[in-house]
C-alpha cells in the first residue's frame, strides 16, 4: 500500500498544477465549457484518489471544492471575483496538504476546516452530509426465516453479462437451500432455440438467518428490470399443509409450471371411465349406466353445468359469427332484385333476429366473471402495502361483470401493474395522509361494468392525485413535447403513457420490477381497448379502462390497396383526411409527412409497407387514414375506403405463420379473404425505418 | 483466474483496484479512458484473450463511460462481457445512465474493498 500512496502524492501533483493552469485561463476565459469541465474532474478525481488512499482531509476539502465546481458548472453561472480567489487558495491548500502528506507530517486540521467553511459560502443550498456506504448500517434479525425467491429474468438477460447460475450460487450461500425449482415449460423446441436467449425461470427456497434486505442485496443490480420476487415465507412454509394440496396446485406455487400449463394438461386427463373401457375392465354401456346414475343424483341436488372445451365453443362462436355474415350478404342480394316479396322480407328479418339472439346466448358461454381476477389482486395489495408501511384497503364491485375468457387472461397483468401503480405513487403514507385530513388508510377501488358493448374496469385510487404541472414540466425536459405546444389537461396527463416516462422520485422496490404504463397502455391496445386516466389533486386518480366484450369481432373499416381489402379496426382510426400537394412534404432523413392543420405527421403508404401494387401511389389521389397507437399518430395511405364492416377474426398464427403488422384474416360474405392489420406493429414499422 | 479490465482516467483509482483484485488472484489489465480501453480488448482479443469482467468510471477525458460502454456492447466478441461502473455518490443516477448503456451493475466510490470484491465476485 505503500506504493499507492506514493502514486497518489505524484498523481495529484500533476492534477493540482494543471487544476492551477487551467484556473487561470478560465479567469480569462469564463463560461467556456471544455476548461470547466477539466477543471471539475480534477477535483473529483483528486477527492477519490485521496479517499482510496485513506488521505481523507484531503478528499473532503476536495469534495467540497467539486460541490462548489459542480454548481458553477450546471448553473452556467460566472464565478466572482472572491470565489477564483478562494478557489485558488483551496488549490494551494491542496497542495501543502498534500506535501504535508509526502513527508509524513500532519497538517493543521484547523485549517483545513475554515477553508470548507470558506467554500461553503459559496453555495446556495447545504451539501447533504455524506451517507454510510450500504451494508455498513444492517439491522440484525434474530431467528430462522423461511425465503422464496422467484428469479424470472427478461429473455435477453444475457445481454448485460450477467450469469443468472452466480445470482443462484450466491443465494444459495447465504442459507440452506431447501428446495430449487426450474420452470423448463417455457423452452421453445430445441430447433427453434435462440442460445443467445434465457428461457429458463427459478423458483428458490431458503431457509437463512440473515434479513430479506440483506438477500434482495443479491440482486440489487437486477431488481429494477426483472421480475425477481423475494418473500418471507416463515410463516406459511409448512409442509404438513401440502397433504391438501392437489399435486399440480404445488408444482404452480413452487414455480415449475403456470397456470395456463396446469390448465391445458388437465384438459387431457381422462376420466377413469375412459381408462377401464381402454382396459377391457368394463364395456361403454356399463359406464355410460354409471355415469347417468349419477347425473341423475347430481341433477336432484345442483344446477345443471357440463364442462366444454373452450376451444369448441370458439368454434361455435366462429360460426356463428360468420354465418351472421352470409346471411345479411344473402339478405342484400335478395332485396337488390326489384321484385321482393313482402313475405321473403319479413321471413328474412325474422331469421336476423334469431341469429343475433343465437351470437348473443353463443357469446355468453364463453362469458366467466371477472371477480376471481379481481380477489387475486387482495392479496397482493395487503402484502405490498405492508412492505411499504401504508395502509390500503382494496374495494371491489361489479365483479358479476363478465367478459370473453381470453380477454380477462390477458387483462390481468396490465391490471396488476395499475394496481402496483396506485399503490406505489398514489397513496400516501398514513402520516402524510393524516395531516391532509384524510383516514389513514388509503384505498383502491376496482370497478367493473358493462357500456354499449363495451366493458369498463376503473382503477380509482384516493391517493395525491397527478400533478399535471409536473408531468408537463417533466415532459418537457424529457422531450416529449415541445415548448410552446398548448395542451389540454387531457392531453397532458396522455403523457404519462409515454415510453420513457416515469414521475416516480425512485425506482422503488415494487414499481420497479413493473412495468411502465406505457406497456400497460400498449398491451391494452393490442386488446383493441383504450386506457383514460382523471385526477383531481389531493383527491386521487382514476384509470378508465375500455375493452371489447369479445376478441372474436371486430368492428373495423375496410379499405383496399390494388386488389387487395384490409380491415384497419375502428379503436385505431382517428379520421381519414384527402390531403393536397401543399400539405404533403419531405424531410431529409425521415421522409414525407403530411400537415394536418398546423400538426405534421409521419406519412406511410400501407402499399410499399406490405410491398403490393397499388392503384394510388400519389398520396394526394388517395386517402389518408389517421392511425393512432397510444404514443402517436402517422397517416397512412390507402387508394380507397369501402366502408364499415363487423368482422369475424381468424388467427394468421395458427393457420399460416404470424406476419408482421398482421393480426389476423377475416372471411368476407363474398368468400374473399380481407387481411386485418395490426395498427402498432405498422405504427413501429414506419418508426423503424 | 479471470481477467479483469479496468478503466479509469486517475492512476491511484487503477492502482489500487488493480492492487486489491490481483491480491485475490484476478488478472488485471487496466487503461486511462474509453479509447484505450478498446483499445486494451482488441489488443487482448488478438492474443485471443476475452477479460471476464470491465469495471469502468464515468467521467473521463477523450471517451467516456458511458460512450465506451457502447462500443462494447455494439461489438459481437465483447456484448457479453458483463461490465460494472464505478460512480461516486454525488453521482447517483449515473448507476441507472450505465445500466441503460448496458452496464450490468456499478460500485460506488469511495468503497471498502470487501465490498468491491462481493460484487466483482458476482460476476467472475
Amino acid at each position: 500500500m505503500e506504493d499507492l500512496i506514493q502514486v497518489f502524492l505524484e498523481e495529484s501533483q500533476e492534477i493540482l498544477d494543471q487544476l492551477e493552469e487551467d484556473l487561470l485561463k478560465l479567469e480569462q476565459d469564463q463560461g467556456n465549457k471544455e476548461l470547466m469541465a477539466a477543471i471539475f474532474r480534477a477535483a473529483h478525481t483528486i477527492k477519490g484518489s485521496a479517499g482510496l488512499t485513506g488521505l481523507d482531509d484531503i478528499s473532503s476539502l476536495a469534495h467540497r471544492l467539486e460541490d462548489v465546481l459542480d454548481q458553477v458548472r450546471s448553473d452556467n453561472k460566472v464565478m466572482s471575483r472572491e470565489c477564483f480567489e478562494t478557489v485558488f487558495q483551496t488549490v494551494d491548500m491542496l497542495n501543502k496538504m498534500v506535501a504535508c502528506a509526502a513527508g509524513g507530517e500532519q497538517h493543521n486540521p484547523d485549517e483545513t476546516t475554515a477553508m470548507m467553511e470558506r467554500l461553503t459560502f459559496f453555495l446556495s443550498e447545504d451539501i447533504n452530509p455524506i451517507k454510510t456506504a450500504p451494508g455498513q448500517v444492517q439491522q440484525k434479525s434474530a431467528g430462522e426465516h423461511i425465503y422464496r425467491a422467484k428469479l424470472k429474468f427478461r429473455k435477453d438477460f444475457f445481454e448485460s453479462g450477467t450469469d443468472p447460475l452466480k445470482l443462484i450460487s450466491e443465494l444459495a450461500e447465504k442459507g440452506e437451500v431447501l428446495e430449487a425449482n426450474t420452470r423448463v415449460s417455457t423452452l421453445p423446441p430445441f430447433s427453434e432455440i435462440d442460445p443467445y436467449k434465457l428461457y429458463l425461470s427459478w423458483t428458490l427456497v431458503v431457509r437463512s438467518n440473515l434479513p430479506l434486505s440483506e438477500l434482495e442485496e443479491i440482486f440489487i443490480f437486477v431488481l429494477d428490470d426483472n421480475e425477481i420476487l423475494l418473500e418471507d415465507i416463515t410463516d406459511a412454509y409448512d409442509i404438513t399443509a401440502l397433504s391438501d394440496k392437489k399435486t399440480g396446485e404445488i408444482m404452480v406455487d413452487d414455480g415449475i409450471i403456470d397456470h395456463s400449463d396446469l390448465e391445458e394438461n388437465l384438459k387431457k386427463q381422462k376420466k377413469i371411465g375412459e381408462l377401464l373401457i381402454e382396459d377391457h375392465k368394463v364395456t361403454r354401456r356399463q359406464v355410460e349406466h354409471v355415469v347417468e346414475k349419477q347425473q341423475a343424483g347430481r341433477r336432484c341436488e345442483q344446477v345443471n353445468t357440463i364442462r366444454v372445451d373452450t376451444k369448441r365453443l370458439e368454434n361455435v362462436l366462429n360460426f356463428i359469427a360468420e354465418l351472421v355474415i352470409s346471411h345479411s350478404r344473402v339478405k342484400e342480394l335478395v332485396c337488390k332484385q326489384s321484385d321482393v316479396e313482402e313475405e321473403v322480407f319479413t321471413a328474412f328479418q325474422e331469421v336476423d333476429k334469431i341469429i343475433r339472439r343465437l351470437q348473443e346466448e353463443v357469446m355468453k358461454t364463453s362469458m366467466v366473471p371477472i371477480g376471481g381476477t379481481f380477489t387475486r389482486f387482495q392479496r397482493m395489495v395487503r402484502d405490498m402495502a405492508a412492505e411499504q408501511g401504508k395502509e390500503v384497503e382494496l374495494i371491489i364491485s361489479g365483479q358479476e361483470t363478465e367478459l370473453d375468457k381470453r380477454v380477462i387472461e390477458q387483462i390481468t397483468d396490465p391490471l396488476k401493474h395499475m394496481i402496483r401503480n396506485s399503490l406505489d405513487h398514489g397513496i400516501e403514507m398514513p402520516d402524510t395522509r393524516e395531516a391532509g385530513g384524510k383516514p389513514q388508510a388509503g384505498s383502491i377501488h376496482l370497478n367493473a361494468f358493462h357500456q354499449e358493448g363495451s366493458i369498463v374496469i376503473e382503477i380509482i385510487d384516493d391517493g395525491k392525485g397527478l400533478d399535471v404541472d409536473a408531468i408537463y414540466r417533466k415532459a418537457l425536459e424529457k422531450g416529449l413535447v415541445e415548448e410552446n405546444n398548448k395542451l389540454s389537461k387531457e392531453d397532458i396527463l396522455k403523457l404519462i403513457m409515454q415510453p420513457g416516462f416515469s414521475t416516480a422520485q425512485q425506482i422503488t422496490d415494487i414499481s420497479g420490477r413493473g412495468v411502465g404504463l406505457d406497456v400497460v397502455a400498449t398491451n391494452i391496445q393490442q386488446l383493441r381497448g383504450t386506457l383514460d386516466v382523471d385526477t383531481t389533486p389531493g383527491e386521487g386518480t382514476r384509470f378508465t379502462i375500455k375493452l371489447p366484450l369479445t376478441l372474436a369481432i371486430i368492428d373495423g373499416m375496410m379499405v383496399t390497396v390494388g386488389e387487395e381489402r384490409f380491415i384497419i379496426p375502428l379503436t385505431s382510426i382517428v379520421e381519414f383526411i384527402k390531403a393536397g400537394p401543399e400539405d404533403i412534404k419531405t424531410v431529409e432523413g425521415t421522409g414525407r409527412v403530411v400537415n394536418m392543420r398546423n400538426e405534421y405527421l409521419p406519412l406511410a403508404a400501407l402499399h410499399s409497407l406490405l410491398g403490393l401494387p397499388a392503384d394510388k401511389t400519389d398520396p394526394t389521389e388517395g386517402i389518408l387514414v389517421i392511425i393512432r397507437d397510444n404514443r402517436k399518430k402517422i397517416a397512412l395511405l390507402v387508394d380507397d375506403i369501402l366502408g364499415q364492416e363487423q368482422v369475424v377474426t381468424k388467427s394468421l398464427k395458427e393457420n399460416y405463420e404470424q406476419v408482421e403488422g398482421v393480426a389476423g384474416a377475416t372471411i368476407m360474405g363474398d368468400g374473399r379473404v380481407a387481411i386485418i392489420l395490426d395498427i402498432p406493429t405498422i405504427i413501429k414499422m414506419v418508426g423503424s425505418r | 483466474m479471470s481477467l479483469i479490465l479496468v478503466v479509469d482516467d486517475s492512476r491511484t483509482v487503477r492502482m489500487s483496484i488493480e492492487y486489491l483484485l490481483k491480491s485475490k488472484g484476478y488478472e488485471v489489465c487496466s487503461a486511462g479512458d474509453g479509447t484505450e480501453g478498446l483499445d486494451k480488448l482488441k489488443n487482448l482479443q488478438s492474443q485471443g484473450k476475452k477479460p471476464g469482467l470491465i469495471l469502468t468510471d464515468i467521467n473521463m477525458p477523450k471517451m467516456g463511460g458511458l460512450e465506451f460502454i457502447k462500443e462494447v456492447k455494439k461489438s459481437t466478441l465483447s456484448r457479453f462481457i458483463p461490465i460494472l461502473v464505478l460512480t461516486t455518490e454525488s453521482q447517483d443516477s449515473m448507476k441507472m445512465e450505465g445500466k441503460k448503456a448496458g452496464a450490468a451493475g456499478w460500485i460506488v466510490k469511495p468503497y471498502q474493498p470487501e465490498q468491491l470484491i462481493a460484487v466483482v465476485k458476482k460476476f467472475v
